[in-house]
């Protein structure tokens, strides 16, 4: 069982270290393509290759969460190296199905990057199944709190790649990159769906410590920290509909939040509390 | 009442938790009505009452007896407070005080196996000459489970070190409504995201040249655009009003 998480766990690094190479020859095609013609037709068979890999990589760490889970016997959602996986697999999935949708290879590419640094941070990790606290033993909980938080991660790099993408356009447009209005309507599409999720993960994080320790709201680092990041996503999502805010604004907007979701991942290591599992 | 049948803590071999147990009683009237396991994630459910696992800590069953052999004090004592000595060791200690029998102890529990003055397995008992800590310690001695000592003329005998657990009850009826709460915020936030409110105000000038149309759009543009098109070109072919598209930005 060991040996087959770990074929799927090095395999899945490995593809995604193909996906950073694949996608580095990708944009140098996109621009020679843009620099010849004009128009964005370069890259059209490594697009294919790369939206296959990421697939391959999809189908490994939805292979790797499942052996874990009939392992362990609960979702492998503990510890910095499960969740770690957890959220390049949400970053993953979520590129797939952006792809799918937007057709936008250089954002699902790119967020895939993200999901590289991820396992990279995960090798680093101890493998060894987390031993479960108290509190962690509750399998239905553990296992929806923290899958809604790997998708609505994953949804949120996708905007966050989306307005970096859109920031690096603001003085001139490149023929290369998506349109600035798709990168915006990625962006905005990318937080309607990560937002709904990340406000379901505080809420079935509260009713669990209902549960556990009998109060909703402990003011514990990651809850304050989630929060934060929930109320960045609020202040985003105000200031374009309400305001109207769109393009170099709401990206800017959407790349602090996004700190904030670093912020709120890697907040166990800058704190104690009832999160500092690992 | 709760009564603490036994109380089990499990760890793992690197000295995390594993596990919290706790065996309870619940009496009304001196009957028990209720007993149950307390876990944590698992609190004990009673008459909408729930109580929870808050903490626990070492306690010790103490006897204590005057010189005449006359029983001066019988029961657990928690030692739920804790200090830290000149050394940096953390001990645990409760206080007992009987100022009727003029008997004021502390007693402090061991840090654990390589305490230098508190040994594992025992615990040390002060005795002081008022209510602590404004009064003097006027002797004091370590003591082994089961196994008494006598100071100032006092027999202690701490018959059992055991422990305490404290629970936490809550009454909470709207539990039911926080459900419901929760459940039409998701719902809400779904329908604002992906089933926004659109409305399209048209209004028709009557004007001698033909009447002119406008339009004004609550919510996103552009979702209803061909429609809106279509329709105008639709009245235009009945040649009765002449369509002009005058866009103005709602003023939301």
């Amino acid at each position: 069982m060991n040996a087959m998480q770990a074929i799927f766990f090095w395999g899945s690094l490995v593809a995604l270290g193909f996906i950073a190479i694949i996608l580095i020859a990708y944009i140098f095609s996109l621009q020679s393509g843009a620099r010849a013609k004009g128009a964005q037709t370069g890259g059209g068979s490594l697009q294919q290759i790369l939206f296959g890999m990421m697939v391959v990589v999809f189908v490994l760490l939805t292979g790797f969460i499942t052996l874990r889970w009939i392992d362990t016997g609960q979702g492998p959602f503990s510890g910095m190296y499960e969740f770690a996986i957890a959220f390049s697999w949400g970053i993953i999935g979520l590129g797939v199905l952006y792809w799918l949708r937007y057709r936008v290879m250089l954002v699902s590419g790119a967020a895939a990057l993200i999901a590289l640094a991820l396992m990279i941070f995960a090798a680093f990790q101890s493998s060894q199944a987390a031993e479960l606290v108290p509190a962690l033993q509750q399998s239905f909980l553990l296992s929806t709190h923290v899958a809604a938080a790997a998708l609505s991660y994953g949804a949120f790099t996708i905007g966050f790649i989306a307005s970096i993408l859109f920031l690096m356009q603001r003085k001139t447009v490149k023929s290369w990159m998506p349109s600035p209005d798709k990168l915006d309507r990625i962006s905005y599409n990318s937080v309607i769906v990560g937002f709904p999720l990340l406000t379901l993960v505080i809420i079935l994080g509260a009713i669990w410590a209902e549960e556990a320790w009998g109060r909703y709201w402990s003011w514990d680092p990651k809850e304050t920290a989630a929060l934060v990041t929930w109320l960045f996503y609020v202040g985003y999502l105000h200031t374009r509909v309400v305001k109207g805010w769109a393009g170099t604004r709401s990206a800017v907007l959407v790349v602090i939040a996004f700190i904030a979701v670093v912020f709120t991942f890697f907040g166990n290591y800058f704190f104690e509390g009832l999160h500092a599992y690992t | 009442m709760v009564r603490l049948v036994s109380f089990e803590d499990e760890y793992y071999p690197s000295g995390a938790p594993k596990d919290y147990r706790a065996q309870v009683e619940l009496l009304v009237g001196g009957q028990v009505v209720q007993e149950g396991l307390i876990r944590v994630n698992y609190p004990l459910n009673y008459n909408g009452l729930k109580i929870y696992q808050f903490s626990f800590g070492p306690a010790v069953n103490l006897l204590a007896t005057g010189a005449d052999g006359q029983e001066l004090f019988r029961g657990p004592v928690a030692l739920s407070n804790s200090f830290r000595d000149e050394q940096g060791i953390v001990r645990s200690y409760g206080i007992l005080e009987h100022p009727e029998n003029n008997l004021f102890v502390v007693i402090v529990g061991s840090a654990g196996p390589g305490d230098p003055s508190v040994p594992a397995g025992q615990v040390s008992i002060q005795l002081y000459d008022g209510p602590f800590p404004d009064s003097q310690q006027i002797g004091f001695s370590n003591a082994a489970a089961g196994a008494a000592v006598e100071i100032q003329g006092v027999k202690f005998n701490p018959e059992a070190l055991t422990q305490f657990s404290v629970f936490q009850l809550r009454e909470d009826p709207g539990l039911g409504m926080i459900w419901v709460a929760f459940a039409l915020f998701m719902i809400g936030l779904g329908m604002v995201f992906y089933f926004p409110h659109r409305q399209v105000i048209v209004a028709v000038h009557p004007d001698i040249k033909g009447s002119r149309v406008s339009y004004s759009f609550l919510g996103k543009k552009g979702q209803a655009a061909e429609e809106i098109q279509a329709f105008g070109q639709a009245i235009g072919a009945t040649g009765q009003i002449q369509p002009k598209t005058i866009e103005r930005k709602s003023k939301r």
